[in-house]
């Protein structure tokens, strides 16, 4: 199977253990979720994943490569693309200009020459990707706004079209749809539907909206506490009991918040 | 053994005000997050404060320190305190220039009363405490000795045992949970200020007796203390205190071992840096939690309407144009103004750019300059002028790479601790050096042969300078730019995107330093000769803070700082020059009042720990949201 394979993997902060030897994997081709109540270690492990977090104990293949012990960067020059809970965006900078940033820090990686050089066929290159990106993420029509100016939910469709622009095979998307409205949420599931679909791209999808989640998703796997309580179809996930006690005592405290 | 003892109890004792000087500045490092650049300086504020009581006033000695260091701690703390108060923590580089203008503002005011010569003293302390092997330990050595360790001892106690220390161990590993408990941080940081400051101020008036009095060496003391910090890993108060003991002891021995080479006679003064150097390469400090990547704030200028650039572009060409004509004899401080536009301009697309900073600028100007003349001249190499020119930008850039990589990798804190020992170093063991300015202290450097007249030279200056100016604004206007402007915001996103950040910082970096090694050549050969006071460490500080006053636009600031630091003493009395650095400082630190940029430091900092806590980063968003 080729894409993302995560074994045996354990993060730690000080005495809390986030992440509690967790297996799944993300092939190619397949929309897979990863759910779980707030706290469940579900950006912790997207963490470990991406390399921006040094795991305890477990093993990363990318591709069928062990990444275990490359950083971020190389990571991402591999094809491991990513958002974040909280939108990771240059404020002051337009709409396309986030999008291109991507593709341009993709494209100087390590090499001291490319980042004063481009190639010859970058320019065109960037310009296209950033168009078909824009589009498809149904941003067009904001692409001069500047992202200071925007809402939560549209700078989250701004990441996802960097990453969408910077040619990723496979995603880790972190909580993308909310801040979404309605009638965007809709659209947002159609839209990474089809890059699985169509382009064939890998996703790992962490959700709260449970209904996205059932609708678009191939595949589930839920985590409580940093452990993996379930994994299975939409419909095995949705009918299992350790999963609907997970999310009972989550649902408590949700209602005591809100 | 017997004969190294007399240097032992020496470094013994300079060592431990080393080490207490250090613990002074770890203490105030961790719990506000800010490294204090003007820490020698309060020391050297103390020491005279102290010989004016003590000396000029015959109070008596244990109330002059105790004044001296009560007076200094208390009103040292209360000015750091406020004029760092608004530096966020993230933005390491204006932490750097706040406290580095606050360092030559204190300096040049103890110079401006005292005068810069030295004043040798008497030990306060008379006599002799006994011998240990034969060799006499003075009463001055013991007091130095024994209050250093009691006052270490003294902090050490006191953070472990009373409410405001234990306060202040909390804010350093978490300062926003404080703020929820209901202290109030601003106090305890006060509170360190006072306290570290003290330290320093202790600490001068003590080695007084020994350096002599004198400003900039007392102010220079700070670098012994960055040594300690060092090997303290920028947080432990007993490592700190034994690393300087160490320093102290070390240089003392290799003073004695160094005997009569001269060529390594600068060696034990630069031990402190080659120690902070390597303490940074080899044994990296953990990133403190809270740490940020450096970055630029970005607050973006007010772009000018591209016909009022272009008028404003055509009326400098014509002034620039005109210049022979209009100064007459002044024409050679105009030209080398213009080399020092070179200077400033790499030092603006680092600082602004980047949000890097440099503190040995001067040094690869330094480096330019005696290349350039080894390259060009017909007792050296005789390239051509342009060949040696560029040569002279390119000898610089590896020194650079080995100074700023491990740094970078860290952070621009270490990045500008780094390039600060590096200049200190070079100016004390390269300068005097054959290799550089030599046993003339002086290198010649010669015109091109087509502008051998000073108007000439003028323009091939001005005209290098423009094309400077010109790479310098494609550069951040092409990629390089983009990325370091995304650097500036969101290194994250960068980063996950397959951008080494690293490798982004040392490129510009390098171009930096090339630049500043070409700045450097066109003074020399404006000069017709350089020696090492064109570019000694002190001048990497000032052009730093002439560059944070000159305003924020990329291209026009780095013609200011240069007219300011270059053209404006010919038109000046004699005394500007020698108070630029109290003019300059004092002028930072004013700005930096005056114009108090309240990002708010507090509450980005309570929502960025709570995002560790996503429960609780929700409750927040969502209560911000409706
Ligand atoms: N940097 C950190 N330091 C210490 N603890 C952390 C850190 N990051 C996360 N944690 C803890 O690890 C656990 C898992 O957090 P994580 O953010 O991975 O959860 P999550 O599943 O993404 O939650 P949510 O749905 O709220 O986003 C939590 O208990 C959290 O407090
Ligand atoms: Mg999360």
């Amino acid at each position: 199977m080729s894409g993302l394979e995560v074994s045996g993997l354990t993060v730690r902060f000080g005495g809390n253990v986030a992440v509690n030897n967790l297996s799944l994997e993300a092939p190619l081709g397949r929309l897979t979720g990863l759910i779980g109540p707030n706290g469940a270690g579900k950006t912790t492990t997207f963490a470990a994943i991406s390399g921006l977090v040094r795991p305890d104990e477990g093993i990363i293949r990318l591709f069928d490569r062990d990444v275990s012990g490359l950083a971020a960067p190389p990571r991402a020059q591999l094809g491991l693309g990513r958002t974040f809970q909280r939108p990771e965006l240059c404020s002051s900078l337009s709409v396309a200009e986030n999008v291109a940033l991507g593709w341009e820090a993709r494209a100087a990686g390590g090499n001291p020459w490319r980042h004063l050089v481009p190639r010859r066929t970058d320019g065109r290159a960037l310009r296209e990707a950033v168009a078909t990106a824009v589009e498809l993420c149904g941003i067009g029509d904001i692409r001069e706004r500047k992202v200071g100016s925007l809402s939560v939910g549209r700078r989250r469709l701004v990441e996802l079209a960097r990453v969408r622009a910077g040619g990723y095979r496979l995603l880790l998307l972190d909580e993308p749809s909310s801040g979404l409205e309605t009638a965007e949420t809709t659209r947002f599931g159609a839209v990474i539907r089809r890059m699985v679909d169509e382009d064939g791209v890998g996703i790992l999808l962490v959700e709260h909206d449970m209904a996205l989640v059932m609708e678009v998703c191939d595949y589930l796997f839920t985590l409580d506490f940093g452990e993996r309580i379930f994994a299975g179809t939409p419909a095995a996930t949705r009918a299992s009991g350790v999963v609907r006690a997970a999310y009972l005592g989550d649902a408590v405290l949700q209602d005591a918040a809100g | 053994m017997t004969d190294l003892l007399p240097f032992i109890v020496v470094g013994l004792a300079a060592g431990s005000l080393y080490g207490l000087a250090g613990v002074g500045l770890t203490l105030t490092y961790t719990t506000t997050g800010v490294f204090n650049f003007a820490h020698g300086a309060l020391a050297a504020a103390a020491a005279f404060v102290f010989f004016t009581l003590h000396v000029d006033w015959g109070w008596p000695w244990p109330l002059a320190v105790a004044t001296a260091v009560v007076v200094v701690g208390a009103l040292g703390g209360l000015v750091v305190e406020r004029v760092t108060r608004n530096v966020s923590e993230a933005d390491s580089a204006a932490g750097v220039v706040v406290t580095v203008g606050l360092m030559l503002a204190v300096q040049g005011l103890v110079q401006w009363h005292y005068g810069v010569t030295t004043r040798q003293v008497a030990p306060f302390l008379a006599g002799t405490t006994g011998h240990i092997g034969g060799v006499a330990v003075t009463a001055q050595q013991t007091a130095a000795i024994v209050i250093a360790a009691a006052a270490t001892v003294g902090l050490f106690v006191f953070l472990r045992t009373s409410r405001l220390g234990t306060e202040m161990r909390a804010v350093v590993d978490n300062s926003s949970l404080l703020d929820l408990n209901g202290s109030n941080p601003n106090r305890v940081r006060t509170a360190a200020w006072m306290i570290g400051s003290s330290f320093a101020a202790l600490t001068g008036v003590l080695i007084a007796p020994f350096l002599g009095l004198d400003a900039s060496l007392l102010t220079l003391l700070v670098v012994q203390a960055f040594g300690a910090v060092a090997v303290g890993r920028f947080r432990s108060l007993p490592l700190t205190y034994a690393g300087g003991i160490a320093i102290g002891v070390g240089a003392a021995l290799l003073t004695k071992w160094v005997g009569g080479h001269t060529v390594l006679a600068g060696l034990p003064a630069a031990l402190p840096f080659l120690v902070l150097f390597l303490a940074l390469v080899i044994w990296p400090p953990p990133a403190l939690a809270r740490q940020a990547a450096g970055g630029v704030s970005t607050r973006r200028t007010i772009a000018m309407p591209l016909k009022a650039k272009a008028g404003a572009g055509i009326v400098t060409a014509a002034l620039v144009i005109a210049v022979p004509r209009l100064v007459g004899a002044k024409l050679p401080t105009f030209t080398s103004g213009a080399g020092f536009v070179i200077v400033f301009v790499s030092l603006a697309l680092l600082v602004r750019t980047s949000g890097q900073i440099s503190l040995c600028h001067a040094s690869f100007g330094a480096v330019g300059a005696t290349s350039f003349a080894y390259f060009a001249s017909s007792s050296g190499l005789h390239l051509p002028w342009f060949l040696a020119l560029v040569l002279a930008g390119l000898a610089v850039v590896p020194l650079g790479a080995v100074v700023a990589i491990p740094a970078i990798r860290l952070s621009g804190l270490h990045l500008a601790l780094a390039t600060f020992g590096f200049a200190i170093l070079m100016e004390r063991v390269a300068y005097p050096s054959a290799l550089m300015f030599g046993a003339l202290g002086l290198r010649r450097a010669p015109r091109p042969s087509f502008a051998t007249g000073d108007t000439q030279l003028f323009y091939v200056t001005v005209a290098v300078a423009a094309a400077v100016c010109g790479l310098v604004v494609v550069i951040t206007r092409t990629r390089l730019g983009r990325l370091l402007r995304g650097l500036a915001e969101s290194p994250l996103a960068l980063n996950t995107n397959g951008l080494n950040v690293s490798v982004a910082r040392i490129v510009v970096f390098a171009i930096s330093a090339f630049l500043a090694g070409i700045g450097g050549a066109l003074f020399a050969a404006a000069t017709g000769s350089v020696n090492g006071h064109s570019f000694g460490s002190f001048n990497s500080l000032l052009y730093l803070v002439i560059l944070a006053v000159a305003g924020r636009a990329l291209i026009p600031s780095a013609i200011v700082a240069a007219v300011a630091l270059a053209v404006a003493p010919a038109y000046l009395p004699n005394a500007f020059v020698e108070y630029q650095g109290l003019i300059f400082g004092f002028t930072t630190v004013v700005l930096v009042l005056a114009t108090t940029v309240r990002v708010n430091a507090r509450s980005t900092r309570v929502v960025a720990r709570l995002g560790a806590n996503p429960v609780r980063a929700r409750l927040v968003e969502s209560g911000a949201s409706t």
